[in-house]
């Protein structure tokens, strides 16, 4: 579907299905970064790690290590996930507020932790394409 | 306390709870005399962990399916629901066996994975028939969200255990899968348990977003937390820890049949 | 420029895609996001609310059922089924519940 899509004047954001199925299916050009999202369990990391190995053939990938507490959680996302390029978005009590009530965490607290992180993130890659 | 088997499916949200969730029940039910199979028709890692098994490292039913000459795909000769089983399951601790469909390593593509897939789809097509079987648990893991309900991955299960957290997008899913579940034509008994629960109000918050009613309440645990960080089977990590514990009473309503069921709309 | 999110489920891909998408198009960007997912929840983290969510995935089950034969091209989707999120985001709902395949 991405590659089908021009992305010539707007900025595209693809929330694709989980796993790593859609970035096998993935081919060079469909994207021009993927965010390989993780948290701390285990499991997410495992499958961040194949995700970003198999993205990385085909685009820049830039881990999101989500919802870290403490220097343990970081850790052990490195551990899984330092080769590749990461960002740190810490766990934050306005998304947890967001989620439960089904807001937007931008529309709960734009200056939150998480919401800093996040925009950061957005305007590193925007600065990257063609100002507004 | 019931030993007639338990045919369960646990669906939900992705991050939901659900392999913590069905690899703490089975290893319980297990524990109380009940013969288990786990099966897990998730591509991607979970029920391995919660049981505390060492996961396959290649899927093992990719050797039980077969194309036949038209192409169409078809269990091996010889291999019915028991075979597939005996054989293909690995064992996990209190003697629970575990039947994985495969993960997906992707360095090789998707194509080695799909034998397994289709193999794994038919035996548990077969499970309610098999004679050898009959006296057996089982506790099926499936996949974040509504996909693999909408195309009956869990055809043994008596019951749908649909896990929520109480945050919108947990309930508006399991709300989707309440919907697909109940069109079949011999819908599962749906049983709700609210997971990760903060407040005390969290109960009926999740009962109101999905507009039933809620068998139980699992609390948000850090010692599960480290659990799920350290990969390690809650049950093993922290036996005694409130979220291990309202499992282990999940595990008794479910035995005894006191639950709120909430069947066919 | 394309940016696709990719991850295990639960792990907050859906609420870092929406929230980059607001965040930029607050930026003055124009934002085009789709949700890809089998399970579609990015009109939550978008801000749209979860019973518009819901609707959006209605509409877009309506259009399998309806034109099975005539497969929407992307830029057809988008033409048809873009709604307007906060922030002039514009959300489109891409995914099929439909493909059997299991993965």
């Amino acid at each position: 579907m991405l590659g089908e899509l021009e992305g010539k004047e707007e900025i595209l954001i693809c929330d694709m299905e989980a796993g790593v199925g859609t970035v096998l299916r993935m081919e060079k050009g469909d994207a021009d970064v993927v965010l390989v999202v993780a948290d701390p369990s285990a499991k997410s990391i495992e499958v961040a790690r194949r995700a970003a190995e198999i993205a990385a053939e085909r685009a820049r990938v830039i881990v999101v290590a989500n919802r870290v507490r403490d220097e343990a959680d970081l850790e052990a996302m490195r551990a899984g996930l330092g080769a590749h390029e990461l960002v740190e978005v810490p766990e934050d009590p306005a998304v947890a507020h967001a989620e439960r009530e089904g807001l937007a965490p931008i529309d709960v607290d734009p200056d939150a932790p998480a919401m800093r992180a996040l925009r950061e993130l957005g305007e590193r890659l925007a600065a990257q394409t063609a100002p507004p | 306390m019931s030993r007639s088997p338990l045919r369960i499916a646990v669906v939900g949200k992705g991050g939901a709870g659900k392999s913590v969730i069905a690899g703490t029940i089975a290893r319980l039910l297990a524990r109380r005399g009940h013969r288990v199979l786990a099966l897990d028709s998730d591509l991607m890692p979970g029920l391995a962990f919660s049981l505390g098994a060492s996961a396959p490292s290649e899927p093992p039913l990719n050797d039980a399916a077969e194309r036949d000459e038209d192409g169409r795909w078809r269990l091996r000769k010889g291999i019915g629901a028991f075979r597939a089983v005996t054989r293909y399951s690995t064992e996990a601790p209190d003697g629970v066996r575990l039947l994985e469909v495969g993960k997906v390593s992707g360095s090789e593509g998707r194509a080695p994975i799909m034998p397994a897939v289709q193999a794994f789809y038919r035996v548990i097509h077969r499970l309610r028939r098999a004679e050898p079987l009959r006296e057996w648990t089982v506790v099926g893991d499936l996949p974040a969200g509504p996909r693999q309900t909408a195309f009956d991955w869990a055809p043994y299960a008596d019951t749908l255990l649909l896990v929520a957290e109480p945050t919108w997008k947990s309930a508006l899913t399991a709300r989707r899968i309440a919907r697909i579940a109940r069109a079949r034509r011999d819908p599962p008994a749906v049983v709700v348990v609210a997971n990760k629960v903060t407040a005390a109000a969290d109960r009926s918050r999740v009962a109101r977003m999905l507009g039933e009613p809620v068998a139980a309440a699992i609390p948000a645990d850090e010692a599960a937390a480290t659990a799920d960080r350290l990969g390690l089977a809650l049950i093993d990590h922290a036996p005694s820890s409130p979220a291990a514990r309202a499992i282990e009473r999940l595990v008794d309503q479910l035995l005894d049949s006191r639950l709120p069921v909430v069947s066919a709309a | 420029m394309k940016i696709a999110v990719a991850g295990k489920g639960g792990v907050g891909k859906t609420t870092t895609s929406g929230t980059i998408a607001r965040t930029l198009a607050r930026a003055g960007h124009p934002v085009l996001a789709l949700d890809a997912d089998s399970n579609p929840m990015l009109g939550i983290s978008l801000g749209v609310g979860p019973e518009e969510t819901d609707a959006l995935l209605a509409a877009r089950q309506a259009l399998d059922e309806g034109e099975a034969e005539h497969e929407p091209t992307a830029e057809g989707l988008v033409e048809t089924f873009g709604t307007d999120a906060p922030d002039g985001v514009r959300l489109v709902v891409v995914s099929r519940i439909d493909r059997p395949d299991p993965g």
